[in-house]
């Protein structure tokens, strides 16, 4: 009881850097999640041309259209924008109109166009002709900067 | 006590194996330990570098991951301005100049490659690169028929794989043509 007493007064210290490395962890941990969170990127087997003449992509805005196929090489919906748009002319239309808004709120964006390399180009073409247009409804004469996903050629998969 | 004396009597301490040679040796080791002892107490820096650590783990772990996330796929460049036009001009491949129009075509499991002018014909992609660039006008090749901004369609037939679309489209942005465009399936 004496030496209890005779320790004087508790000394009671904030340890910091357990709670930095903690929001560190949590901070990488959410980078993390919300890049996995992007929908825009569908998994899919893209091209692979060999010598690729293709560039790595640019920091710059970006508009994903995706389409989701079957192993026969057919579409069965394209997604934009985490909606998925079915391939008839209605579908089409819907997608036009969603990219004319994309197009309209960020005119400096390009277009990312992701399709499996089994995709019929049957399916690519009208919606090729809907981002011309769309492009042309949202800014008249604007030029539409359309990329092509390609698989790097150093890529594994 | 004189030194004369002192000495005398450590001689004769040392002569019977104790004498003030330790003695004085114990006292410079004191007096270094002390000295020792007073510049530890004064340094009051300490490196913690078990968090610098973890830290600079953290960011490694997030620069790989991000590096692995964004090193995924890489693009070919185009624009569709012609297409684009189509609103405005009732021909949606109005172009400037009439374009040099190739043709994928699908033919059992294989996709043949045509042309439309009168030059070799390529079996593959390669081959179109090689074709294609030997017919590009510039400063080496003065006999080239075509300027490097010459407008070329590519219209690949419906059952085309879009891989041999793009196959296609990669070999004539290598063989410098720099005005490539999809043309409507045939």
């Amino acid at each position: 009881m004496k030496s209890m007493l005779t320790r004087g007064p508790v000394k009671i210290e904030a340890l910091i850097t357990p709670l930095i490395d903690i929001a560190m962890l949590l901070v990488v941990f959410f980078a993390l999640v919300s890049q996995i969170g992007i929908t825009d990127f569908v998994k899919l087997n893209l091209p692979k041309p060999s010598p690729t003449a293709a560039v790595a992509p640019h920091n710059e805005p970006r508009i994903v259209i995706n389409a989701i196929a079957n192993e026969q090489g057919e579409v069965t919906a394209w997604r934009f924008l985490n909606d998925d748009y079915v391939v008839d002319p209605s579908g089409i239309q819907s997608l036009c109109n969603a990219i004319t808004a994309s197009i309209q709120a960020n005119p400096a964006a390009e277009v990312h166009l992701r399709a499996d390399s089994n995709v019929k180009y049957t399916y690519i073409s009208p919606v090729l002709d809907q981002v011309g247009k769309a492009a042309t409804k949202a800014i008249p004469g604007h030029l539409v900067k359309l990329r092509l996903a390609v698989q790097p050629e150093h890529h594994g998969g | 006590m004189g030194e004369a004396a002192f000495l005398a009597a450590a001689l004769d301490q040392l002569a019977h194996g104790t004498g003030p040679v330790e003695t004085i040796a114990q006292i410079r080791d004191d007096k270094l330990a002390n000295k020792r002892a007073a510049r530890r107490a004064n340094r009051g820096i300490k490196l913690n570098v078990i968090p610098m650590i973890d830290v600079t783990f953290f960011l490694l772990v997030f620069f790989v991951c991000a590096n692995k996330t964004l090193d995924r796929e890489e693009f070919l460049r185009t624009d569709l301005s012609q297409r684009g036009a189509a609103v405005v001009s009732p021909n949606s491949l109005a172009l400037d100049e009439p374009p040099l129009r190739i043709e994928l075509l699908r033919i059992g499991q294989h996709t043949k490659i045509k042309i439309l002018a009168p030059m070799a014909q390529p079996d593959t992609f390669e081959q179109l690169t090689a074709v294609l660039n030997s017919k590009r006008y510039s400063t080496e090749n003065p006999t080239g028929l075509f300027p490097a901004d010459q407008p070329i369609e590519l219209a690949p037939a419906k059952d085309v794989p879009w891989d041999d679309a793009v196959s296609a489209f990669n070999g004539l942005v290598r063989a410098g043509y720099q005005q490539i465009h999809f043309a409507g399936p045939q």
